[in-house]
């Protein structure tokens, strides 16, 4: 992860909390599946503008899994319960995944800085802007341990054949881990005094760019559109 | 200025860390506060930059004023004005994911205007030409470059005073002397240094006074001359490494052995050199040590020798038989740098023997015992100590029985004791079905232990 911060194809992080809280009303409410597409190709082609081709494709390829290989609903409602279960999990997973797909960019594309460089500007107060940002720094530090773990328990010989336990043995050291973690990058903010009550400056200041109001502007049609048709 | 008065510091109910300690440190000067681990020199560290009270939940009685202030009665921004902390681990440094960022991240947060931010840059640019370390991602730096990133950090913050915990730990001979140097040059800048640290070679020509701390009180004051005069066993005895480099008496590998790597190949992900590791053979009972500097890629080795990297194409033989990723995973065993990511289970017990078939009970508690790990048997094993935790791990690994052993960095922050001590315990792991391999940089470490070197 880099700064993206001078992409002119990275909107800013407002925006794209924005869009995930909007795209959050797609999942009470079914919109066209001609609309989910072009939404699903807007995330894309944002990915691959900021350098994750591999997201960009991955994003494309489990939609169309979702939306092409799962069954109706009407047909999964009168199937043995078992089956159902297993249908309604993928279910719930296409029900979040327009959501969960601009989440994914927002957290890929955006860092610390321009967060709280954001915040700031809409006037969010620091005891809200600053949890939140320590939360988002939390990903990239547990990602890197979590793999880590992973690795660890491949040489064990700990496989997913028993699953209970697998879980079991993975979660113990994450969430050791994840308290270390977290109380690193609060340490590592609190020395650089983050709590400092003087007006803060920022380095880069986060702008409005032209793809924020593509990026708002075609989503919010999108979801008018797909809604109404 | 920092003066300590009468400083006692304790965790809880357990006995006190620090007894009376008192102290002055003059403007401008470099104090060194060395001893084994555990004999408090971090936590003098910590109490004046204030983390032992606000974030380990220490007591402390008597005084430490920064500057004619209280330091109890300060907030922890408060002292981060005055002082500037380098932790032991560069990784647990960073608030920011950008490396320039990061180093205005505190010139922000203190208010500065930007053209005042691009000042400070370009002055710390000229005494640290690191221009290459910026506007990059921190977690594709290597270890050497976040330490160096960290006292540049420092110097930036424009404090007066800079405290050092360990800084070298995670560090190799060439990172080192770049530290040393920057060190140097903050002191020629007048700033502070209150430094602990038990390998102290690197430290001779910048400090003005040294502290043995042992047990929690200060044993001794040493001025610079005294200090230099200290002989090399009695620094060993008291737990320091060597005062002058050491360097690596083991010899190069040589070409016979019945574990034959023909081939290994791994591109890294957007460089253009890649690792090439080619015709090398080991031998069964052997200790090889695997060295070179920060970020040449020893750590992706040990995963490509292990089988667990998915990317790395290879040829690897062993007796005659070509082996399969799969086939090395099931005879390989990992000791990793931090033991935390691999201790899965809720007892002492159950860690070494999870994954373990056919074992007898009694061969898993005699390992135990060898560990001095039996009376914890049923103790969790995340409740230990992080010394106690590698032992665990290492029991682990050898219950498993694998014909290849792997260590990564075992050593990494011990004093002279515990180092010699692990040193002993993979010594008694050696036999002639086995090849152990340590990745280290870690000189003294490998000239007590291994058989071979291999250079990257």
């Amino acid at each position: 992860m880099s700064t993206f911060s001078d992409n002119p194809y990275n909107p800013n992080p407002i925006s794209k909390i924005g869009i995930v809280i909007l795209l959050g009303f797609t999942v009470f409410h079914q919109i066209n599946i001609y609309f989910e597409w072009a939404i699903i190709f807007v995330i894309s082609f944002l990915f691959y503008k900021n350098g994750l081709k591999n997201d960009a494709l991955k994003n494309i390829a489990f939609f169309a899994a979702f939306s092409c290989l799962l069954p109706d609903i009407v047909i999964i409602r009168n199937m043995n319960p078992f089956i159902m279960m297993f249908f309604m999990l993928f279910i719930v997973c296409r029900m979040i995944y327009l959501p969960f797909s601009a989440g994914k960019f927002f957290i890929k594309t955006s860092d610390v800085g321009s967060i709280i460089s954001s915040m700031d500007k809409i006037k969010v107060p620091q005891n809200i802007s600053i949890p939140i940002a320590v939360m988002f720094r939390f990903f990239p530090s547990f990602r890197e341990e979590s793999r880590n773990i992973k690795r660890a328990m491949r040489i064990r010989g700990i496989t997913f054949k028993n699953p209970i336990s697998y879980i079991e043995y993975v979660i113990v050291p994450l969430l050791v881990i994840s308290s270390n973690i977290s109380d690193d990058i609060a340490k590592a903010a609190e020395t650089k005094c983050i709590e400092n009550p003087v007006k803060k400056t920022r380095y880069l200041s986060v702008k409005i760019k032209t793809v924020d109001f593509a990026y708002m502007l075609l989503m919010l049609v999108m979801i008018l559109g797909g809604i109404l048709w | 200025m920092v003066k300590i008065e009468n400083l006692s510091l304790s965790y809880g109910n357990s006995p006190k860390v620090l007894k009376n300690i008192s102290l002055r440190v003059e403007k401008g000067e470099c104090v060194l506060f060395t001893g084994k681990s555990g004999s408090g020199k971090s936590s003098i560290i910590n109490s004046i930059n204030g983390l032992a009270v606000q974030y380990d939940g220490a007591f402390i009685e008597g005084t430490i004023r920064i500057d004619n202030k209280d330091v109890n009665n300060l907030k922890l921004y408060e002292i981060s004005i005055l002082v500037s902390s380098v932790f032991q681990n560069p990784k647990t440094h960073f608030f920011n994911i950008n490396t320039t960022l990061e180093l205005l991240f505190y010139l922000e947060n203190i208010g500065l205007s930007k053209n005042q931010m691009d000042e400070r840059l370009n002055d710390m640019l000229e005494i640290f030409p690191i221009n290459h370390l910026l506007n990059r991602d921190i977690f594709k730096l290597s270890g050497g470059e976040k330490q160096i990133l960290c006292i540049a950090a420092s110097y930036i913050s424009g404090t007066e005073i800079i405290v050092l915990d360990e800084p070298s730990s995670n560090l190799d001979e060439e990172n080192i002397i770049i530290i040393k140097e920057m060190l140097m040059k903050l002191k020629d800048k007048g700033k502070t240094l209150i430094i602990s640290e038990h390998r102290i070679y690197y430290l001779m020509d910048i400090i003005d006074r040294a502290f043995l701390i042992q047990d929690g009180v200060i044993q001794r004051e040493y001025t610079k001359t005294e200090f230099m005069k200290i002989p090399s066993e009695k620094l060993n005895e008291l737990g320091l490494r060597d005062k002058t480099k050491t360097k690596l008496t083991v010899p190069e590998i040589q070409k016979k052995g019945n574990f034959e790597i023909k081939n290994i190949e791994f591109k890294f992900n957007g460089v253009d050199n890649n690792l090439l590791f080619k015709d090398i053979s080991f031998e069964m009972g052997k200790i090889y040590g695997i060295v070179g500097t920060n970020g040449l890629g020893k750590s992706t080795l040990l995963r490509c020798l292990i089988g667990c990297e998915r990317k790395s194409r290879e040829e690897i033989y062993l007796e005659g038989k070509r082996l399969s990723k799969r086939n090395r995973l099931k005879i390989s065993s990992l000791v990793m740098q931090d033991v935390n990511h691999q201790l899965f289970t809720d007892s002492v017990i159950n860690e070494v023997s999870l994954g373990v078939k056919n074992r007898e009970i009694r061969y898993v508690e005699d390992i135990l015992r060898k560990l001095d790990l039996y009376e914890l048997k049923d103790r969790h094993p995340m409740s230990l100590s992080g010394g106690q935790k590698q032992r665990v791990a290492i029991a682990s690994v050898l219950c498993k029985n694998s014909r290849l052993l792997f260590f990564d960095e075992p050593t990494s922050g011990m004093d002279y004791y515990n180092m010699m001590n692990i040193s002993d315990l993979i010594h008694e792991c050696k036999n002639d079905q086995k090849i152990i391999f340590i990745v280290s940089h870690d000189q003294e470490f490998l000239n007590s232990l291994a058989d071979y070197v291999i250079n990257l």
